[in-house]
């Protein structure tokens, strides 16, 4: 039977009786991704599972203590499948055990099983553990010594078990690969379990992975990495595509009409020929920074005076993200003064808002947060400040101003600055509001105003926002607390201006009204107790309380790390090639992709998956094959001449009575036309 | 060297028969797969329960035929019947069985059955001659083995030798005593007054 297990490499070569093979060598047994380096190749084993007379013996072994059971029945069967992490075994015992009420009964199943099978030749001799798990429950026959066929599960199970759960936000940065084993610790499993899935894609947006299998989990990634994930020997290998299928695979056997029985081929049977899949995904103009954008609308109209009016707001955003904001209202108005100006078309009010965020930087490219550092509102209008009577000008509308008439000029700056917790918490703690205005504080002695009021000024001075005492400050904080007795989140707001103190005649620049508001719920019960309290400028104070079935309210929180970003839906058509099937079409959602470039690697590997066809091949048993090995068939009735495919699935049948040890294997001919991208 | 045929009394365990069986017919089962593959070339997988056994195991399956049989010797085979097994069996024929042994390692295995001549008594006259334990390497060259204390629940007999194999098959050859199991019994009754008895038993 020849093989085709390469060696490259410096190794020491002993063609002695125990025929080992020790060394540094690298070993193309299997894909490279989990054989490369110093290894230790047991030369022995592979000749005498390859030799054409074999004398063999099939053993089971139950339970903790490996008790050989030697009353089997019929042949023991083995599957292995690439599209499950769990070998199975099915084999038939009579047995006194095999009844319930029997003392050490086996009949409930969860019993350590292990299959090995020992081989002998005249220059090789090999054990081999083909099979390890644990029984199933069993049902058992016969009339005086119970005969079971117990069913057995592969060690594999595990990876189906697994349950995990992970959040993961937005541009985390992670990979597929560093995702799944994040996933598999969650699942509490060793994620150094899982090998390869070197050079995966970065998964950008938000995952709320929940009831999901580790192997269910690897098995989505698979779709879109074009990986070949199996079990083996406990571990999950993530094979690229590139070690299985392809011009890059590496054969390691060969199936020829000398080493095989029979051969059975099943072309695909009406496959999937043509694929709409779609996903949302981040744009890639998003991740490149992308481009300013501006954008206008325009609202306007006539009222029953016959008065114009028009508001045309413009808006300035990059990658969505609103960076400033022009609002300018038209009026068919007439400036305000001493003598108005005729009625025209004129701009009335003008409100320009600038908002500075944080940024993070992905991929080398410098992006917005959700966190805005700062923001500046400017308001301008036809004015003039207020005056003492003793100055200014009285307009037509009988009030009193500095100047004869109102010019365009800035009424109100409003600056505000947040304040965030760190991560992971990112909330947002605290946003301060300092304001810009035109005031003039009363005061006992100073000048008198038309309205009779007595201000320090001779007309109203701007206050510019960043002044000692500004026309306005107004601090918001938020805070939340949380215990397993309670939950608790409380906002207040606290405004502070000239106001005129209770009692006083004078007025002072503080504190002239706050209201703070706390909602508390007890963890469970459903119920929020919301209380508020609040003081004024005349000095009074009020409070109120009341409960209701509800949630507590829910923060503002910003990541300092994530970008904004949106998602566009992305839908990738894609049409087998040829003519050779009737058109069948599949619409489907993929999970967890995140571009077209996914798209076209799902549909990639699913017409290579499906229009693939595959051969049945009876032969003498070898299970050192493994699923996703590369192999060659040669078969001139079906004009195969060493045709390259990978073992997708195999059974053994292991008589332990005659000594037969048999394989059926699946291999899968990937038509090349589906061969996977060859990234250099 | 034994000679052809059987030319001793079926011993049958211990049971004084006055009539031995008029037929005697041994079948060999062999725990053996052999498939062909597609070129036609030959793959044989052979049962070897446990290191040391022969590289072909084979069981026997043995007919024993009476025509006609006197009332003593009915009873002795009813009895034999009732019990079932397992009977100690001696056809005195020799068997061979053969062992590869691997390069540097001396000589040894084990036999599955029992010795004859050690275990059944009294042995019939000559037999000591007629019965010998021979051995002979890969090159037929003589071998001189040492045959252990059987398995006293399976009656494998460990063999030993002090001459090292260089990688070959060595074949010994003896007469066994099998440890059988009544698997059928057909009496027959050809004319009135006349049973005969047909006995199936299988080596355990």
């Amino acid at each position: 039977m020849p093989t085709l297990w390469g060696l490259t490499g410096t190794a020491t070569a002993s063609r002695t009786e125990t025929a080992l093979l020790t060394g540094s060598v690298t070993v193309r047994a299997t894909p490279s991704v989990y054989a490369s380096g110093t290894a230790t190749v047991d030369r022995a084993t592979l000749s005498a599972w390859a030799s054409q007379i074999r004398r063999t013996a099939t053993r089971v072994f139950l339970g903790d203590l490996g008790e050989d059971m030697v009353r089997l029945r019929d042949a023991v069967a083995i599957n292995i499948d690439s599209t499950s992490p769990v070998a199975t075994a099915t084999f038939r015992l009579t047995d006194e055990r095999c009844a319930f009420f029997a003392d050490d009964s086996i009949a409930t199943g969860g019993i350590p099983v292990s299959i090995r099978c020992r081989i002998s030749t005249d220059t090789a001799t090999a054990d081999t553990t083909v099979f390890s798990g644990l029984t199933e429950g069993m049902t058992n026959e016969d009339p005086y010594v119970p005969t079971a066929t117990i069913q057995c599960a592969g060690t594999g199970a595990e990876w189906l078990d697994a349950i995990g759960c992970i959040a993961l936000a937005a541009f985390g940065g992670y990979t597929r690969a560093e995702i799944l084993r994040q996933f598999a610790e969650a699942a509490d499993v060793d994620s150094t379990r899982i090998v390869g899935g070197e050079g995966s894609g970065v998964v950008n947006l938000a995952m709320d992975l929940s009831g999901l299998s580790v192997w269910e989990l690897a098995r989505r990634f698979a779709e879109i990495e074009d990986w070949y994930v199996r079990e083996d020997g406990g571990d999950l290998y993530l094979l690229p595509a590139t070690d299985v299928v392809g011009a890059a695979a590496y054969p390691i056997f060969a199936f020829e009409p000398s080493n095989y029985f029979s051969l059975r081929e099943d072309p695909p049977i009406r496959p999937v020929t043509k694929y709409i899949l779609s996903t949302v995904g981040i744009p890639d103009e998003v991740l490149s920074g992308g481009t300013e954008e501006t954008t206008t609308e325009i609202q306007g109209g006539t009222y029953s005076s016959g008065i114009r009016w028009e508001t045309r707001t413009t808006t300035t955003s990059t990658n969505g993200v609103v960076t400033s904001q022009r609002i300018e209202e038209w009026r068919d108005a007439a400036i305000p003064g001493v003598t108005p100006r005729a009625v025209a078309w004129r701009l009335w009010r003008l409100t320009v808002t600038e908002t500075d965020w944080q940024t993070t930087t992905y991929n080398g490219v410098t992006l917005r947060t959700s966190r805005i550092d700062g923001q500046t509102t400017t308001v301008s209008e036809w004015y003039s400040a207020p005056c003492r009577s003793s100055s200014g000008y009285v307009w037509d509308d009988g009030s009193r101003h500095i100047a004869n008439a109102a010019t365009f000029q800035v009424i109100e700056e409003r600056v505000t600055t947040y304040t965030y917790d760190p991560s992971p918490s990112c909330l947002l703690t605290s946003k301060l509001t300092l304001v810009g205005g035109w005031y003039s504080e009363i005061v006992d002695s100073g000048q008198t105003y038309d309205d009779g009021s007595v201000r320090a000024d001779n007309s109203y001075p701007w206050t510019a926002y960043d002044a000692a005492q500004p026309y306005q400050k107004i601090e918001e904080t938020y805070s939340e607390e949380s215990s397993d007795a309670a939950r608790t989140v409380e906002s207040s707001i606290v405004t502070s201006r000239w106001y005129t103190p209770s009692g006083a005649t004078e007025e002072a620049w503080g504190e002239a009204e706050g209201s703070t508001t706390r909602w508390t719920t007890t963890p469970g019960s459903g119920v929020i107790v919301e209380a508020t309290s609040e003081f004024l400028a005349d000095g009074s104070t009020a409070y109120s309380s009341k409960s209701y079935a509800g949630e507590l309210p829910v923060l503002a929180r910003a990541s300092a790390d994530i970008p904004q970003f949106r998602t566009v839906p992305l839908v990738l058509t894609a049409t087998a090639e040829g003519d050779r099937y009737a058109v069948t079409q599949s619409v489907e959602t993929i999970w967890g992709a995140e571009s077209l470039a996914d798209l076209t690697t799902v549909a990639r590997r699913r017409f290579r998956d499906t229009m693939s066809p595959r051969v049945t091949i009876l032969h003498p048993a070898l299970p050192l094959l493994k699923v996703f090995d590369v192999v060659t068939v040669t078969d001139p009735a079906r004009e195969l001449d060493e045709k390259q495919g990978y073992v997708a699935s195999y059974r053994l049948a292991l008589d332990p009575l005659n000594g037969g040890l048999r394989q059926e294997t699946t291999v899968v001919f990937p038509l090349a036309e589906y061969d996977p991208e060859v990234t250099a | 060297m034994a000679q052809p045929g059987i030319r001793e009394a079926v011993y049958l365990d211990g049971a004084a028969l006055v009539a031995g069986p008029a037929s005697v017919s041994p079948t060999w089962l062999k725990a053996q797969t052999r498939d062909r593959a597609r070129d036609g070339s030959l793959y044989v997988d052979s049962l070897q329960p446990e290191t040391g056994y022969p590289v072909i195991m084979a069981k026997l399956d043995l007919s024993l035929g009476w025509e006609t049989l006197c009332a003593a010797d009915i009873a002795t085979l009813n009895e034999i019947i009732a019990r079932g097994g397992p009977l100690d069996v001696c056809i005195w024929r020799p068997v061979t069985e053969a062992f590869y042994v691997a390069s540097g390692t001396l000589f040894g295995g084990s036999l599955l059955r029992r010795n004859a001549l050690t275990t059944i008594s009294p042995l019939p006259t000559g037999a000591a001659a007629n019965y010998p334990v021979t051995a002979k390497d890969g090159s037929g060259a003589a071998l001189t083995v040492v045959l252990g204390t059987p398995d006293a629940t399976t009656g494998v007999t460990p063999w030993t030798c002090a001459t090292a194999s260089t990688g070959e098959t060595a074949t010994i050859s003896y007469a066994p005593v099998y440890r059988m199991y009544v698997a059928e019994a057909q009496e027959a009754f050809s004319q009135p007054h006349r049973q005969g008895q047909t006995l199936r038993l299988e080596e355990m």
